[in-house]
């Protein structure tokens, strides 16, 4: 039932690295909630159910931790029974089990109604499988829908912020990735990928990562931001994911593994800084009681040791060198950077729009991140909140410390996470080709780049011990005097907003956030001016919850509108309704087996619809 | 490797020069009685002995920031491509790593423009984010098309390879990525048209906003790492897009590599003086002509082929 292969160890490890800070963080945060039975039970549960998950070797245990893993976040969403967290379950609850009617129907359709069936004997049915097409979008749409990829995403920047934050970090920490696998695993079971499956993936990474950091940027809301930036990540080791699968349709191997690689390193990466950036969001929170970053502020000086956590993820998220998220960025580009070797024109020139978009991506999670720690951490107290804010309890803080371990560590032993990396997944071994020495990490193709974390993390600190060292030397005065405001008091109202910060993105993206503005100023006697009190507020909707989620919503409206006027007719209808079957049946019948000419069509189609609209609807009140 | 040592020494001593140079030449095709070039040296010694003033709104990012924001650049200077061949050591990285320490370098600017919690601060923060994002992509891909004519990503064997090697097949797609870099190094380095370096209205600051409250040492070591930013993007010009010269004697080698940084200068100098600074919203238009050709650039070279 349960099989310890390479692949289900390594996530297994990353299961293990993200729960055990997160156990030490809960516990701190556990005088927080008030349902702690109810809460306990299900935290534990859910984090069994991932274990199972990853572990369970046949179809139906599979599904039974898959299904457990649903129903126990659900339930963690609603710890806090709020309406805002009501409708994030219910929400979240719903796209969930949408996405398992698709895994279910993925495993019915090969499994030969033997629900007992072992993964290496469901290799072998899913290799024989006809249609590989159809398993490879059930897969897709099943698996990425519970990992957030656009358009199936919208559920996710809901549904994280309404958990508690140690759910939180799980949910947006390892159960994305347990989809991930899940998504891996099976892939891999369909022999012979066509070309147009790793576009797709490749397509869906692009977008998933362009949108998740621009709604980030926009948000207001300090976890809603992050969940939006787990949609970005995601969308970033699918970009790699694609591009593997692309190179293996291409009888590429080496490349295909290389990207591999870079992906499910990303996988990692994006668990221990989300973990922590969560956690230290969740700190925030904690001691603030609002999410609203507008209401933070100066919060470096109350809480460093959280400051200090929250700087750490937010430099390796934003992708900067030396950190983690660097790495496996670097990776992807290098992987990218090796399709001019295709001998397709289409395909070559697509690569470089993949590229942008990762490239705008890094940019933008940049300046999503300065806001997000800057309007946090620095400047003054907006708040009253914000001013009597105090650092965590020491088990809160251990958490962060141990979950910012497993960040550096990802770092710092590079070479050796690489390697565990190669050896779970089904690729060519090429570890030897990365890593020569363990100090340089190479790219895959020979005239590739190459890049040193510790030779940079080294030069780092020993340039910036020089400089210290040249500071002190010089034996400079210093003195501590007020922020120079042009003659007025510096104050917290007078600094940059989140929304001031973003406004200028914002105003460039206006396309796409369309964004409603609501503004209330009180004119002084006629000046416009001069004004006692303003308001200013934006609000965006998110495009694809506007068009696809509310627009399919209101059909089903129409739909069910026409029904509900077809189920409460009176008998006479009744009978009406009948002759006009009978009517179609006998058109029907002479249009395909007697005279197929377009003027009969036509005219039959227009005698029904005067019936249907004499006979049903009759006329207009 | 003592050469190495060296030209890193001679990189970080004539960075000031060039961009104190900028300003003189400015300033006598103004008609003004131009400023030594060397005025920058001045500056940073007087700046030296100044007290340092702190901000109390601000926190320990203030004091650590501008040597964060300094380390990035110097390391980068560590990495750049040869100047004569044998010069460089570990020029083996290549440029992402470079596009991302001189990132961490911005990141770390941006993050002390919001912690004196002055609104100036915010505004050059705000603006400068909204800048440096677009400019990303923008480098990336100008730097990738570099590569794929020069069959290597590693700067270091890139700018041997277009010194050797010209590909003079693929000149089209070389002049639209060198004028997507340029574009590039005017706006990574707070020139006219994106930024003014020389006013402080809040209208126009971006980079200028930023370190409004750094004073003394603290001031001096941006300014530097501003000095140093400008010697590193000419630097890479002068390697990768003027590619010659690299192949001669090491003297003959230095002064050509001079004479191409005195002329990037000079091209500076004269796009500052005869374009207007744009507003913060048309940026976006100049940074996407820069991605366009960088684009543009990819799409010819692999219409071409290899």
């Amino acid at each position: 039932m349960f099989n310890f292969n390479p692949l289900s160890v390594l996530f297994l490890a990353l299961i293990l690295l993200g729960v055990i800070p997160n156990l030490f963080y809960m516990s701190g945060y556990l005088s927080h909630i008030k349902r702690k039975m109810h809460f306990l039970i299900h935290y534990f549960a859910f984090v069994f159910s991932m274990i199972g998950v990853v572990l369970s070797n046949e179809i139906l245990p599979f599904l039974f931790f898959w299904e457990l893993m649903s129903l126990t976040s659900w339930q963690l969403i609603l710890t806090e029974e709020n309406e805002e967290s009501i409708k994030a379950a219910r929400f979240y609850f719903f796209m969930t089990h949408f996405g398992y009617v698709f895994i279910l129907m993925f495993f019915l359709l090969i499994s030969n109604s033997n629900l007992f069936l072992s993964f290496d004997s469901l290799k072998i049915a899913a290799a024989g499988f006809k249609y590989p097409t159809i398993l490879f979008f059930l897969i897709a749409i099943g698996f990425l829908s519970k990992a957030g990829v656009v358009p199936l995403h919208v559920w996710l920047p809901y549904a994280h912020p309404a958990a508690p934050s140690p759910v939180s970090a799980l949910m947006s920490g390892i159960m994305l990735k347990v989809a991930i696998y899940a998504f891996l695993r099976f892939i891999f079971f369909l022999p012979n990928w066509p070309i147009e499956w790793g576009i797709i993936i490749l397509v869906l990474g692009a977008v998933s990562s362009l949108v998740g950091v621009l709604y980030a940027l926009a948000e207001h809301d300090i976890k809603a931001l992050l969940a939006n930036h787990s949609v970005e990540n995601i969308g970033i080791i699918l970009i790699a994911l694609g591009v593997g699968m692309i190179f293996t349709t291409l009888k590429l191997p080496l490349l295909a593994a290389f990207a591999f690689i870079a992906g499910v390193y990303h996988t990692f990466n994006h668990m221990s800084f989300k973990s922590l950036l969560f956690m230290s969001a969740g700190s925030v929170l904690y001691e603030t009681h609002t999410k609203n970053i507008e209401k933070y502020g100066g919060l470096i000086k109350n809480m460093p040791l959280t400051a200090i956590m929250f700087l750490i993820a937010a430099v390796s998220i934003s992708a900067l060198p030396p950190t983690n998220g660097f790495l496996s960025e670097w990776m992807i580009f290098q992987s990218m950077l090796s399709s001019s070797g295709i001998s397709n024109l289409a395909l070559k020139l697509s690569f470089p729009f993949a590229i942008f978009a990762l490239a705008l991506t890094g940019g933008l999670a940049i300046a999503c991140f300065v806001k997000a720690f800057g309007i946090t951490f620095l400047g003054l107290h907006r708040s009253a909140n914000a001013k009597y804010a105090k650092e965590v309890n020491v088990l809160m803080q251990i958490g962060e410390i141990l979950m910012a371990v497993v960040v550096i560590s990802l770092m710092l032993f590079l070479p050796f996470v690489i390697k565990e990396i190669n050896i779970a997944l089904p690729i060519k071994d090429i570890y030897n080709k990365i890593f020569p020495t363990v100090w340089i990490m190479h790219s895959i193709t020979n005239n590739g780049g190459a890049v040193s974390p510790l030779l940079l993390l080294g030069g780092l600190i020993i340039i910036v011990a020089a400089i210290y060292l040249f500071y002190k030397s010089l034996n400079v005065k210093e003195r501590i005097y007020h922020t120079w405001a042009c003659g007025y008091n510096t104050n917290a109202k007078s600094q940059y907003s989140a929304t001031g910060f973003a406004g200028p993105i914002r105003r460039f993206f206006a396309w796409l956030y369309k964004p409603e503005i609501h503004t209330q100023t009180q004119t002084l006697a006629g000046h416009k001016t001069k004004f006692s009190s303003s308001f200013y507020e934006v609000h965006i909707k998110p495009l694809f919850e506007k068009s696809l989620y509310l627009g399919s919503e209101k059909l089903a409206n129409v739909i069910s509108y026409y029904i509900y006027r077809l189920s409460h007719f009176e008998k006479e209808r009744y009978v009406v309704l009948i002759f006009n079957l009978l009517l179609l049946v006998l058109f029907s019948y002479r249009v395909l087996y007697h005279n197929v000419t377009w003027g009969n069509v036509l005219l039959e189609i227009i005698v029904m619809a005067v019936f249907i609209k004499i006979l049903i609807f009759g006329e207009k009140k | 490797m003592i050469d190495y040592i060296l030209s890193v020494i001679l990189l970080f001593i004539i960075s000031p020069f060039l961009v104190g140079f900028v300003k003189s030449i400015k300033m006598y095709m103004l008609f003004k009685k131009p400023l030594s070039p060397f005025w920058p040296y001045i500056n940073f010694l007087k700046l030296l002995k100044k007290e340092v003033i702190y901000s109390k709104e601000g926190s320990f990012i203030s004091k650590t920031a501008p040597f964060l924001i300094l380390s990035p650049i110097i390391v980068v200077m560590f990495l750049l491509p040869p100047i004569f061949k044998g010069s460089f050591y570990i020029s083996f990285m290549d440029a992402f790593t470079i596009t991302g320490l001189l990132s961490l370098s911005t990141f770390f600017l941006m993050l002390l423009g919001l912690d004196s919690a002055s609104s100036f601060g915010g505004i050059g923060s705000s603006r400068e984010a909204f800048i440096s994002a677009l400019v990303e992509p923008a480098m990336i891909l100008s730097v990738f098309a570099i590569s794929l004519m020069a069959t290597s990503i590693g700067l270091g064997k890139a700018a041997l390879n277009l010194t050797y090697h010209f590909p003079f097949s693929h000149a089209a797609s070389f002049i639209l990525a060198a004028i997507a870099f340029f574009i590039l190094l005017i706006a990574e380095n707070g020139r006219i048209p994106v930024d003014n370096p020389e006013t402080h209205l809040e209208l126009t600051m971006v980079h200028e906003a930023m370190i409004l409250e750094s004073s003394g040492v603290n001031l001096a070591l941006i300014e530097m790492a501003t000095a140093l930013k400008f010697g590193i993007f000419a630097t890479l010009f002068a390697t990768l897009f003027l590619p010659f010269g690299a192949n001669l004697c090491w003297c003959l080698a230095v002064i050509v590599y001079i004479l191409k940084l005195i002329l990037i200068c000079v091209l500076v100098a004269v796009i500052e003086l005869n374009t207007a600074k744009l507003r913060l919203f048309k940026v976006p238009n100049l940074l996407g002509i820069a991605i366009i050709f960088g684009f543009l650039s990819l799409v010819t070279f692999y219409i071409l082929g290899v």
